[in-house]
């Protein structure tokens, strides 16, 4: 039985690799009657297309980046919201566990005709500016800066700047011909899109973070033998996810290496700054969940505590070949 | 000017498009309209953003919002024109009644290809009725442009049942 | 069927849709949902035709099509384009096929500010065509030559092509741009000595009459309208206050104010430009609509993996590998179009590439020069359809037979590329 698998991300992404790995595992486990195959790039449809392509069986795994489809995935959503993450902390490796912990409670019904594998919750993505100093934070009022996304492009108007969307491609051209004075990226992808030499500074912490979800169809899962679909079960879910978040803060402490060493300057911003930016952003937040209604306190309330399942295990669960 | 070149042969003129249907006609024009308020929309965005440096809110959006509008109203009336691009190398082998009957073929799968369309175009739209997806930028739900594109395919559909008609009264095609 | 079968007997039933003279679109959809519903299912297919239509129809970087064919069609419709080509004539006059080679010296210049060969051919029609037919050149050579310009759009940095490679290549955009400088003027350069060659044949071209160096620098007099639209558009671009598609729209704008201004244009002519515009651009729309359709299903049969493993089972060298995926993407731009090509395409032959020892960067250049070709070559050739599109009274059989003498260019410049390496590397190893 082979899995097809889509994603819109190049072939070299860390979700290809990391879907690769996993298909090894799967296939290692059933002899090889258990394979995966992937096709990267946005081969199969394009980014907001990716959750109706498994639906449809298209592909039977497929991953989706939530802020892709505004107000399709409205709960997860929420887990993009300005400086909202899990008291434990923002990496990666905390934030996706965490968030793959509270699916099958708040998240499921958002994902009808399929099942979460794990979710993926992005380092959260940082300023980056070509001649402004972000020390302080007044600067920020009145650059056009680069966004992606709905909350992105509130949080730029709460700073008192002009979100423009420029695809991530062009966000480097864009910033050296002044169209933009900055935009927001992860350090991880500040590597893949050149912005180092068109970076003078780097304003951290990250602000708000992409979310996004690897599901499977209904129709693929059901069609798998009761042993297979067992070894589906145990190899996702939060700890699989864990294991992710990791590969991306590597990335991430990657990419920012990239940038100190190009000579971009990283400010990173005091407590009190961090304290004036939350209040900036609290009307954000308070809509949002007001606007989603339901159970969204609940969720942002139990996404953003302390996770109560203990420190994460050194090394990952699931250990697999680079 | 010099007298520049041997006397030409006279010059072969564009065809003039030929509107056939009313309804064809008024998509046209709705097309044109979007077309126009595109170009519109962003020489004013360009405009304001070097006058005030205040670019225009959402221009992004209704860019993308009057392509949907264009290409969706824009298609049927070339079908009516019968504009759709075409290899006729074997025109010059058959005869004039088998390219009627190749052109009647076309017209009905064309015809059965939109329908299929179409009714695929359901479950998605259904989808974004229901989950209220939005656009980017001005927040626009995504069910009002699915209508738009519901509004501009009838018109499709209706310039490829018209092609059928035309075949089937034995009208020759502009080509 | 296996997917290797299904996916070549797709391609077949396409070539035989299109020879019985359907509709191109018609032809790449029928397949493409044929297709999908035998490989996967009808559900899939659903899915995929369900959503071309509107995910195609309202996809923002497409809007730069509609924009500068307008741009075209108003400056075509004042006749402040037919001006610009009286002074280009005069300037060339005397040599035989001055007109060719100045449509594809514009052409070159117009993709130095443009992504899309689509926009830089559908302009280069509606600019050049019709005073080539009133010079009286050969409607076949004329065609060869604007559609062979027109490709350069995607060579000549920016391009939409270069965009996409190196977003799933991971390479550095601005290094794909710099490598692909050079290699652009040079495609160029040879397309004009084929058509200096081709001009020399009878019949092809009218002869004329060679003007004074006086009376050329007298007729640039008739060319400012014109030269400054280009200088606002390019200039905007190159001093950071246009993106293409805000200079496709000052341009069209532009055009309008200047023919109003003096007089060449009343607004019966402005809805005539606009609709026309409509009309060119959604015939285009269709068929990339038509493409998104069949590349989905190609993609899903593995064809492209299917004819690597073959040719990696037979153990054969890096070079022959190379020239094979060369052949492999010549075949295939002969019935793909550019943007579902490199998507089917490049997740799987780049790793092989870059394990065969070569470099990722050039490879883009290569890709990039392969499109190129792909738009060009029958059957289907997108240039050649908007070329078709603006000219419909001319027969695609000219237009195949047009175009052939200018293959051979895209060839010898792949030749060049790897005869030479600097072409591609040195500008960007220079600059970065
Ligand atoms: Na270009
Ligand atoms: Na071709």
């Amino acid at each position: 039985e082979t899995l097809r698998i889509s994603t819109f991300v190049p072939p070299n992404h860390a979700f290809n690799r990391a879907l690769a790995a996993w298909g090894e595992e799967l296939s290692e486990a059933t002899s090889g009657e258990l394979t995966v195959e992937i096709f990267p790039a946005g081969q199969l449809g394009p980014p907001p297309r990716q959750f109706d392509l498994v639906r449809s069986g298209g592909a039977d795994i497929s991953v989706i980046l939530n802020g892709a489809t505004p107000g399709r995935f409205p709960m997860t959503e929420l887990a993009g919201l300005p400086l909202t993450h899990p008291s434990a902390g923002l990496d990666s490796a905390i934030t996706s566990r965490r968030l793959t912990e509270l699916a099958p409670e708040y998240l499921a019904g958002e994902y009808e005709g399929t099942r979460i594998l794990w979710m993926a919750v992005t380092p959260p993505l940082k300023i980056h500016l070509s001649s402004v100093d972000p020390s302080n934070l007044e600067n920020l009022q009145g650059l056009r800066i680069r966004y992606a996304g709905t909350t992105w492009q509130q949080i730029l108007e709460a700073l008192g700047a002009s979100p423009v969307p420029v695809p991530p491609a062009e966000a480097a051209d864009a910033m050296s011909r002044g169209v933009v004075d900055g935009a927001s990226f992860p350090f991880e992808a500040t590597m893949s899109f050149d912005l180092a030499p068109v970076s003078e500074y780097s304003l951290e912490p990250g602000l708000a973070s992409a979310t996004f979800a690897v599901i499977m169809g209904d129709d693929a899962y059901n069609r798998l033998t009761p042993e297979h679909q067992a070894l589906i079960d145990s190899t996702t879910g939060p700890d699989r996810a864990e294991w992710f978040g990791m590969m991306w803060d590597e990335g991430e402490a990657h990419g920012r290496q990239y940038m100190v060493d190009a000579g971009v300057n990283i400010v990173t911003m005091d407590a009190a700054q961090i304290t004036s930016m939350t209040e900036a952003f609290s009307g954000i937040v308070s809509e949002s969940i007001d606007a989603v209604g339901g159970d969204a306190a609940g969720f942002v309330a139990a996404y953003t505590e302390q996770p109560d399942c203990g420190p994460p295990i050194p090394g990952g669960p699931h250990p697999v070949e680079p | 000017m010099p007298a520049d070149h041997s006397p030409a042969p006279p010059p072969k003129p564009l065809p003039a498009p030929q509107p056939r249907s009313a309804i064809t006609t008024y998509s046209l024009w709705i097309a044109s309209a979007a077309l126009t308020v595109m170009m519109l929309t962003v020489v004013g965005d360009v405009v304001l953003r070097a006058a005030f440096n205040t670019p225009v809110q959402g221009a992004y959006d209704v860019v993308s919002i009057t392509l949907l509008i264009m290409v969706a109203f824009g298609i049927g009336p070339v079908i009516v024109r019968r504009g759709e691009i075409l290899i006729d190398l074997i025109d010059g082998i058959i005869g004039a009644k088998a390219v009627r009957i190749l052109g009647a073929i076309g017209s009905l799968l064309s015809f059965a290809v939109i329908t299929f369309i179409g009714w695929s175009m359901i479950s998605p739209a259904q989808d974004a009725w229901q989950w209220g997806g939005y656009s980017l930028e001005l927040g626009v739900p995504q069910w009002i442009l699915w209508a738009l594109a519901f509004a501009g395919l009838a018109g499709v559909l209706w310039a490829a049942v018209l092609q059928v008609i035309g075949f089937a009264r034995g009208q020759e095609g502009q080509r | 069927m296996s997917g290797f079968a299904l996916g070549l007997s797709g391609i077949g039933l396409m070539f035989v849709l299109l020879f019985l003279r359907q509709p191109v679109w018609l032809s790449l959809a029928i397949v493409g949902i044929l297709g999908n519903i035998i490989y996967n299912s009808l559900n899939t297919a659903q899915y995929v035709a369900g959503t071309v239509f509107f995910d195609t129809a309202s996809n923002y970087n497409l809007s730069v099509v509609p924009l500068f064919v307008l741009m075209g069609e108003v400056a075509s419709g004042s006749r402040m384009s037919s001006e610009l080509f009286k002074a280009a004539r005069v300037i060339v006059s005397g040599l035989r096929g001055g007109l060719a080679v100045a449509s594809l010296a514009a052409s070159g210049a117009f993709g130095a500010i443009c992504g899309s060969s689509v926009a830089t051919a559908a302009t280069m029609t509606r600019i050049a065509m019709p005073e080539m037919r009133k010079a009286g050149y050969d409607d076949g050579y004329s065609s060869g030559a604007i559609a062979a310009g027109g490709s350069l759009g995607i060579l000549i940095p920016p391009s939409i092509i270069l965009v996409i490679y190196g977003s799933i290549a991971e390479q550095s955009i601005a290094r794909l741009f710099a490598a692909s400088l050079l290699p652009g003027i040079v495609l160029m350069l040879i397309y004009i000595a084929v058509a200096l060659w081709l001009a020399r044949r009878s019949g092809m071209v009218p002869s004329e009459v060679s003007a004074s160096l006086l009376e050329r620098l007298m007729s640039l007099r008739h060319a400012w309208q014109f030269a400054l639209l280009f200088v606002i558009s390019i200039g905007g671009i190159y001093a950071g206050v246009f993106s293409p598609n805000e200079a496709a729209s000052i341009g069209a704008f532009g055009a309008i104010v200047l023919g109003l201004l003096r007089r060449s244009l009343d607004l019966a002519g402005i809805v005539k430009a606009v609709q026309s515009s409509v009309l060119v651009s959604c015939a285009l729309f269709m068929i990339v609509i038509g493409a998104t359709l069949f590349s989905q299903f190609i993609v899903q049969t593995r064809l492209p993996d299917t004819l690597l493993a073959l040719a990696q089972g037979a153990d054969l060298s890096p070079a022959m590998v190379m020239a094979l995926i060369i052949v492999i993407y010549i075949v295939m731009g002969c019935f793909l179009e550019g943007i579902g090509m490199v998507l089917i395409t490049v997740p799987v032959f780049l790793p092989v590439v870059v394990g065969y020892g070569f470099d990722p960067i050039l490879f883009g250049v290569l890709v990039a020069v392969l499109v190129e070709l792909g738009l060009i070559t029958p059957p289907v050739g997108m240039n050649l359809f908007i070329i078709r599109a603006q000219v419909p009274d001319m027969s695609m059989g000219a237009l195949y037979r047009g175009i052939l003498p200018f293959l051979i260019a895209p060839v010898i410049l792949i030749a060049l590329i790897f005869a030479f390496p600097q072409l591609t590397l040195w500008l960007p190893a220079v600059l970065y």
